[in-house]
């Protein structure tokens, strides 16, 4: 039986599972492999996963809930559901795709919570990137920006933010996108714009500041 | 090209989602038109806004909290699983269960109930005074789990066979 079949039954097709290699085998990314070998028992593959992947995860979390100060533990979290599901991938999705429909939905449960598990503040602009060599008040007006940004990014609606984040924090493709999101790729093309002006119209007067600084 | 349409293109341009002749479109508008300029403009600072963002690091202690959480789990998983076959059989007796069985006993008690009331109990004659109680009253009285046996009451040809008629027919001479 040819790897193919042993992975996606006799009636798999290329056009289903994506491009087969030359010898009839499905090219699998990387991460796509260290999960197959994570679920026959490797447990070096999924600690690989999970320090190639967790800076990403932490970011996600910070950035869609708008609390750095819970962005780690979610991100424990959501590295807890993978490896307890590892059984559920299929290597037809790119495991990205996988671990970020884990990751959205583990923090979109948090944001419902009706009561957060962590009180403070949502933002330190104290953290704010700032350009060497910038003048006191262009820092200052920087960091106002930066504040300004991930308290309208939060406070998008959910899945304008997420088609957002995925976009811009982790470069995905449209495409990659309505399948974490399990939208239509027209849908991500509409979240994306409405998310991008509805952020332009609320950080105008920051923006104009910016132009006219610069 | 009309600015509507650019509008609503704009992200997927910027993003680079577009096929070549569209996204040529919309850069041929975007030299004479200064409103979608502009908003282009505006899209692409705020895009340098949310790079500049700071990045939380994990820490230092980020995959021992992970590794501790994931022990915890594992640990509350193979608890569910010792658990599950207790419950399974708690759950033979469980609340809904009997409420269920309970319901069903209600259902024959009540069946049992409207059956031996048939409706000739309907039409009994009046009660009489203890003085006009007759022996063959007294007699069926006296044998009246008889007479309620549940294969006769139910079925009332029962009462033509001839031999149930003559066993009530001894009993009652018996009597007198």
């Amino acid at each position: 039986m040819s790897y193919a079949r042993a992975q996606f039954g006799d009636d798999c097709s290329a056009a289903e599972h994506g491009a087969l290699g030359l010898m009839g085998e499905p090219q699998l990314d990387g991460d796509a492999r260290l999960m197959l070998a994570f679920q026959q028992g490797d447990q070096s593959s999924f600690e690989a996963l999970f320090q190639k992947h967790k800076r990403a995860i932490v970011i996600f979390a910070s950035r869609f809930t708008g609390r750095v100060d819970e962005a780690e533990e979610l991100a424990q979290e959501i590295f807890v559901k993978c490896y307890l599901a590892a059984s559920t991938y299929e290597p037809r999705a790119k495991f990205t795709t996988w671990l970020f429909r884990i990751a959205r939905n583990h923090c979109l449960n948090e944001v419902r919570r009706p009561a957060r598990r962590v009180a403070g503040e949502p933002y330190d602009d104290e953290r704010a990137r700032t350009a060497p060599g910038q003048s006191p008040e262009a820092q200052a007006q920087g960091r106002a920006l930066s504040a300004a940004v991930a308290r309208e990014l939060a406070a998008l609606p959910e899945n304008q933010r997420s088609a957002l984040l995925l976009s811009r924090e982790q470069g995905m493709s449209y495409e990659e996108i309505a399948e974490t999101m399990d939208v239509s790729i027209g849908a991500v093309k509409s979240l994306i714009n409405r998310a991008r002006k509805r952020l332009a119209s609320r950080l105008a007067k920051y923006m104009e500041h910016r132009h006219a600084m610069s | 090209m009309r600015c509507r349409e650019v509008e609503k293109q704009l992200s997927a341009h910027l993003d680079g989602e577009l096929d070549a002749a569209a996204s040529e479109r919309i850069t041929a508008h975007l030299e004479h038109c200064e409103g979608c300029k502009a908003r282009a403009l505006a899209y692409s600072t705020l895009d340098g806004a949310l790079d500049a963002l700071p990045r939380h690091e994990p820490s230092e202690a980020f995959d021992d909290g992970f590794r501790a959480k994931l022990q915890a789990a594992r640990q509350a998983q193979a608890q569910a699983s010792l658990d599950a076959p207790r419950s399974r059989r708690r759950g033979f007796f469980s609340w809904p269960l009997l409420a269920g069985l309970g319901g069903a006993a209600a259902a024959v008690a009540l069946a049992v109930l409207l059956i031996g009331r048939s409706p000739r109990d309907t039409t009994l004659p009046p009660r009489r005074t203890l003085a006009a109680v007759q022996p063959s009253d007294l007699a069926l009285a006296q044998h009246l789990e008889l007479l309620q046996n549940y294969r006769v009451v139910k079925n009332l040809d029962e009462l033509e066979n001839y031999d149930v008629i003559d066993k009530l027919d001894r009993l009652l001479g018996d009597d007198k």
